[in-house]
């Protein structure tokens, strides 16, 4: 029953059944059909991976709007807690899917290392349908979330590196992307010296 | 977790990011806007395809071309614009006129500054944006073997005309049959 789960799992059900949606096959189509022509214009593997990730960027950018505007996830005290909205909250109400979250610690990180995480996608959508030929069989298919998550943490004040570590597409069991913090920006308050 | 049963679905804004990056990256990348133009209906094109294949596979084959028509514009607009297209008319010669009060993808956009204060720039804009739709039903019809025409036609936002001219109908289906039915008819009853 819904009273028993996790709470952000309830946020992003509720900010799910919520939302406008769409038929998944159409993003998944319209997304491959992105990713093709972004090959045939570079004709270049690691270049189309590099513009998937930007394009993500510009999506996070505006997306994180409406993700603050309409999910009601209130502010996160801790970078652990972000990783735990991002999967539970954001994936689920954008893409449908819940995610699942995993902090990791670096054997022998010393005390003031910055905080990480990786997101781990068993049920992604945007694979659905896609075989990677073999002369494109490095392509990073899903960075477009890379850029997602950077894009949209970085409008929050969190300079973050994401780096798809899995992909189902390269025979791994899941997707999985890392995200680690870098920087914590803080946002600079001038007074109206008028 | 979700059964084959039932459809996978994911939020509508997370299409509309998609597009809107799509089209800014599309015309950052070339330099006229007639190729992009025509990339993003490639696009379209390809999608559109698709997804009629796969949701017209347990059917039974359309009757003529008509027929197709009126599945574009009731169960495939359903599912890629959320509603059904508001009316269909035809000069009975293989063109078509399907007009959507309000499209969702024109609906949302919020025009540039400058289109802003001029209507007849957000209008051009908007038209950049319907490439996508045209490509969607161009595609569509070409999965059911009707080669057609499809261009745009921004009036009023958010509303839009799409002018299908059919090139070559499907075979098997006759031009008699698509005269069958009463010029001016709305398309999509409820």
């Amino acid at each position: 029953m819904a009273a028993q789960r996790p709470p952000y799992q309830r946020l992003g059900d509720v900010a799910f059944s919520k939302v406008e949606k769409v038929n998944a096959e159409l993003f998944t189509l319209t997304y491959g059909a992105v990713v093709v022509q972004l090959l045939k214009d570079s004709e270049d593997v690691e270049q189309t991976s590099i513009q998937l990730e930007k394009m993500g960027y510009n999506i996070g950018v505006r997306i994180i709007d409406e993700f603050l505007a309409k999910a009601n996830a209130g502010t996160c005290t801790d970078f652990k807690e972000t990783g735990e909205v991002i999967a539970k909250v954001a994936f689920r109400m954008f893409l449908g899917v819940t995610v699942d979250c995993r902090h990791v610690v670096e054997p022998n990180a010393p005390a003031d290392a910055m905080p990480a995480f990786h997101l781990i996608i068993v049920d992604n959508p945007l694979v659905d349908f896609v075989e990677l030929p073999e002369h494109c069989s490095t392509l990073a298919y899903c960075n477009l979330l890379c850029g997602v998550v950077r894009g949209a943490l970085e409008m929050v004040g969190m300079r973050v590196e994401t780096k798809l570590l899995k992909d189902t597409l390269w025979g791994d069991e899941h997707t999985e992307i890392s995200v680690s913090l870098k920087e914590l920006v803080h946002e600079q308050y001038r007074d109206d010296d008028e | 977790m979700a059964s084959p049963a039932v459809q996978r679905e994911v939020a509508a804004t997370t299409l509309d990011f998609l597009l809107i990056e799509l089209v800014a990256q599309l015309a950052a990348a070339h330099s006229t806007a007639s190729t992009s133009q025509l990339k993003l209906e490639a696009i379209g094109f390809s999608v559109g395809q698709k997804l009629a294949e796969r949701q017209t596979t347990a059917r039974t084959p359309f009757a003529d071309t008509l027929d197709a028509i009126k599945y574009v514009c009731k169960e495939f607009w359903m599912d890629t614009f959320l509603k059904q297209v508001d009316n269909l008319r035809t000069n009975h010669r293989g063109v078509f006129v399907l007009t959507d009060n309000r499209v969702r993808w024109l609906a949302t956009l919020s025009p540039s500054a400058r289109a802003a204060r001029d209507g007849a720039h957000a209008r051009s804009e908007a038209l950049v944006f319907a490439h996508f739709p045209c490509g969607l039903i161009r595609g569509a019809l070409a999965a059911f073997g009707i080669e057609a025409s499809v261009s745009a036609e921004v009036s009023a936002l958010p509303a839009c005309q799409f002018t299908v001219k059919v090139v070559q109908p499907a075979a098997g289906a006759s031009t008699v049959a698509a005269a069958g039915v009463a010029h001016g008819r709305a398309g999509a009853p409820p």
